[in-house]
């Protein structure tokens, strides 16, 4: 066996050729020494080597890609970009799946349930976040290609459509299910009433409906907020792609503000909740963030065209 | 003029360095934690960029597998830079107070 083979062709994708034979290629070279000089017999060792070597490897990968200056080599800026996108997913898919289920008693069945089951909703949250900073820290320096711009777009489009699979079909489904278990669990009957997150869009319309019938107006705007939270919340990746992108001048991209755009986004959202209580219609406070942010990456690409001054390449 | 820099790391590697030419896992060992493993190679290859060091691969014999490892030295420059920071350091040392009877 040989390792760092797989680690030395993603760096040969995010890393420029010096970069690569300077910085990459020297810690690979030694871990790979280090792991045949190892004791043959002494497995433990050989992990060990392993671990402390890869480990070295990949900060050092992180290093030189965060060291990088501007690329021409679209293939290593959009690795770059999408290796951000997915670290920052999983670190906030990890963070709220852990707030979650820190409110969480755990009864008979596996940590690893508990965690696949809360995963959905943590997931439409994360992918926007991630997505954006992955834009916002992997389109760094330089100018920013036309058909860097389509892939990362189509990206984001692919992602919003994934967070509206996962609104509709999945999450509820195992919400319901978790709710569910945990029921039985604790030596309850019968099946559990869906809450608004167990519910489908139909689901959740119904409703609405028949809240409203029964002289609940209250109720009904919120199930109907519930109802296009669903597709909003689904095309937040989308609207907050365009938002970073409109940011970015030539020479790199506001980091900070599109940071402060993602926890901005949610503030919004927590406000259009509390508005339609205050007799905002549903579907605006379930749209106000992606409104904002739409009409400001529009007011910015306009304002940029109208000066005439080439930013892409 | 611009006066070169040299941090504390790169004083201690280039330390490390003018005993011996070493592969950069070697200067991790012999710095006894000093040096992360890490960020030694960033830190290496910034210092060739600065002209501090120099580095090459090793000869592999037929039929090695694996990629070449990657040999480390001063230059002459280098080694000037360190005494110049020594020189500076020995200078500016505070001296201590004398008691007076």
């Amino acid at each position: 066996m040989i390792p760092g083979r797989t680690l030395h062709r993603l760096a040969a994708c995010v890393c420029s050729a010096k970069m690569l034979e300077r910085i990459v290629e020297p810690a690979i070279a030694d871990l790979q020494n280090e792991y045949a000089e190892a004791p043959a017999n002494a497995r433990l060792s050989k992990v060990s080597v392993l671990v402390s070597g890869y480990a070295a490897v990949l900060e050092v990968m992180a290093m030189a890609a965060l060291e990088m200056p501007a690329v021409a080599n679209e293939r290593r800026v959009l690795m770059r970009t999408f290796l951000w996108a997915a670290g920052v997913t999983a670190s906030a898919a990890g963070l709220l799946i852990v707030l979650t289920l820190a409110q969480t008693a755990y009864v008979s069945t596996t940590f690893l349930n508990h965690v696949a089951y809360v995963t959905p909703q943590a997931l439409p949250i994360a992918i926007p976040i991630g997505l954006t900073l992955g834009i916002a820290f992997g389109l760094n320096g330089g100018a920013v290609s036309h058909r860097t711009r389509k892939v990362v777009l189509l990206a984001a489009l692919l992602a919003s459509a994934i967070s509206f699979g996962t609104l509709e079909w999945v999450m509820p489904a195992a919400n319901q299910s978790y709710r569910q278990a945990m029921y039985r669990a604790w030596g309850g009957r019968g099946m559990v009433t869906k809450g608004s997150n167990e519910m489908t869009l139909a689901e959740l319309r119904g409703e609405s409906n028949i809240a409203r019938g029964q002289g609940e107006p209250g109720k009904a705007r919120w199930l109907e907020w519930n109802y296009h939270l669903r597709w909003a919340l689904s095309c937040a990746t989308l609207v907050l792609a365009v938002f970073a992108f409109a940011l970015m001048r030539r020479g790199g991209t506001r980091r900070a503000v599109v940071m402060a755009a993602c926890v901005m986004y949610f503030i919004l959202l927590f406000m259009g909740e509390v508005a339609i209580a205050e007799g905002l219609p549903p579907i605006l406070g379930a749209w106000l963030p992606n409104l904002t942010f739409g009409l400001a990456a529009m007011a910015m690409l306009l304002r940029r065209n109208a000066t005439d001054v080439p930013r892409f390449g | 003029m611009d006066i070169p820099t040299l941090s504390t790391t790169e004083r201690l590697i280039l330390d490390l360095l003018s005993g011996e030419e070493m592969f950069g896992l070697q200067l991790v060992e012999q710095s006894k934690g000093a040096l992360k493993r890490g960020t030694v190679y960033v830190t290496l290859g910034r210092m060739q960029d600065k002209g501090y060091v120099e580095s090459w691969t090793e000869e592999r014999a037929p039929g090695a597998i694996g990629l070449p490892r990657r040999l480390y030295r001063p230059t002459a420059y280098g080694l000037r830079v360190l005494d110049a920071w020594a020189a500076a350091a020995r200078t500016l040392k505070r001296r201590p107070k004398l008691q007076h009877a």
